[in-house]
């Protein structure tokens, strides 16, 4: 059986050799680039240096493996992912997230992954591009204890883009749930439609940029709360205001069940077959909240 | 030599076992050769720490598995990518051998996907797996013991399947 991996290694080197890469003298530009925006965008880069170094510290009394690269070149390497090896209480069962058989035939969990609490700093929910959102000074959700990922994808894998279910789930203190709850209604009701940004969007043949639609589509259909989320986004181009490219639809599930909190998510735009799942959800997350349901 | 001349060779001579490793992971290969490349820009961002390092490969990635898994995750990656940069470029498709081994992989727990990559692509001995994934060796035998074993068991499950067919 190593010799499948063996093999691997092998294959991976020859069929990886006609990958293009940019030359370093690329990768130092952009490395560049970015340094001189950083120093453009200072205000901004100050809240994140805070919020990164609140990080490292919270990571630091976890775990002293967590620090997070992002944050800075740690001293000791940090561990390739974060993996919680003791449960304090705070754990989120695997059983407690949605399951291939909530979801249809011929599926399977893949890319699972867990997180202890301060390791992780982004979530689904992350609209930076919207003008509104650094305004709304969303930080609950940073205040998790524990997070569990994971997808489940079709047996077939030509099917995993219309197919595909990517489910997470974290457990917060007090009552930090319901808070980031209310954060996602905000950033919602905040971020309704906006551009993603022509210099984002730009490219040199193309001027372009992202229109982004948030709706809330429902709520209180499941747990302790539950909300369900269109995101929408189309490219334009700048120049004709005609629209380039498909769109692409995104619809969400967010769950809460006392201290737990469970966001599902699938590129289609079937709002019935993504809220059916958060009913099952809901369901699930009972097994493993404080206080039990 | 110079910051610079050290940069480049190590960029030349890591980038594609890097790929291999970020690739096993997440079994995508336009993401993982965006995660290793971002990886190396914020390295040479901090090159003049991290080219002290014994091991400068080992932060470098560490940042690209993050990156990988955290874009992975970020369900709006793709729809951002795309009205940044249009549809992506074509990517040359790995062999389908290797892809079977790397959709086997990917259905492994966590634990035992990224210690049998860190060994057998990545060729680290066990006592670095242990370091670099916070574990003692002993767990890390166990992990690569059981990954084996579960990873026998879905290629076999995929050859039946094929067979089948």
């Amino acid at each position: 059986m190593p010799d499948n991996l063996e093999e691997l290694a092998n294959r991976l080197a020859r069929d990886f050799t006609t990958v293009r890469w940019p030359e370093p003298g690329q990768i130092r530009a952009r490395a560049r680039r970015r340094t001189v925006r950083t120093a453009a965008g200072a205000p901004l880069a100050v809240i994140l240096v805070v919020v990164a170094v609140a990080w490292a510290l919270r990571a630091g009394s976890a775990s002293p493996s967590s620090t997070g690269p992002a944050a800075g070149p740690p001293r000791t390497l940090p561990a390739t992912t974060a993996t919680t090896s003791v449960d304090d209480g705070t754990s989120i069962p695997i059983d407690a997230l949605l399951q291939p058989e909530d979801v249809g035939p011929a599926r399977h969990v893949e890319n699972e992954y867990t997180y202890p609490g301060g390791v992780y700093p982004a979530w689904t929910f992350s609209h930076e591009q919207c003008p509104a959102y650094a305004g709304l000074k969303i930080r609950a959700f940073l205040k998790y204890d524990f997070m569990r990922i994971h997808q489940i994808a079709p047996d077939r894998p030509e099917d995993f883009d219309s197919l595909a279910v990517f489910v997470e789930a974290h457990r917060y203190p007090d009552d930090t749930a319901a808070t980031v709850m209310g954060d996602v209604r905000r950033i919602v009701a905040a971020c309704r439609r906006y551009d993603g940004g022509p210099s984002e969007a730009s490219t040199p043949e193309r001027p372009a940029h992202g229109v982004h639609t948030l709706t809330l589509l429902d709520d209180a259909f499941a747990g302790s709360e539950s909300l369900l989320i269109r995101h929408h986004t189309i490219s334009v181009d700048d120049r004709t205001g005609e629209q380039v490219g498909d769109p692409i639809t995104m619809i969400y599930v967010v769950v809460r069940v006392n201290d737990l909190v469970t966001t599902i998510g699938r590129y289609t735009d079937d709002r019935a077959a993504v809220q059916a799942l958060g009913s099952r959800a809901a369901a699930r997350l009972c097994l493993a909240a404080n206080p039990r349901c | 030599m110079s910051q610079v001349d050290d940069f480049d060779t190590f960029y030349r001579s890591s980038r594609l076992r890097l790929l291999g490793f970020v690739y096993a992971l997440t079994g995508n290969l336009a993401e993982a050769q965006d995660a290793v490349q971002e990886a190396f820009v914020r390295a040479w961002q901090r090159w003049s720490s991290i080219g002290e390092y014994d091991d400068p490969e080992s932060w470098v990635r560490v940042t690209a598995a993050r990156i990988a898994v955290s874009r992975w995750r970020q369900l709006r990656s793709r729809a951002r990518a795309y009205v940044r940069h249009g549809p992506p470029p074509p990517v040359p498709e790995p062999g389908p051998e290797t892809v079977e081994v790397v959709r086997a992989l990917r259905r492994l727990p966590e634990e035992q996907r990224v210690a049998l990559a860190l060994y057998y692509l990545v060729g680290l001995p066990v006592a670095d797996v242990a370091r670099e994934t916070g574990v003692p060796v002993g767990t890390v035998k166990a992990r690569l013991a059981r990954g084996r074993t579960a990873l026998a068991g879905l290629l076999a499950v995929e050859a039946t399947g094929a067979a089948d067919a």
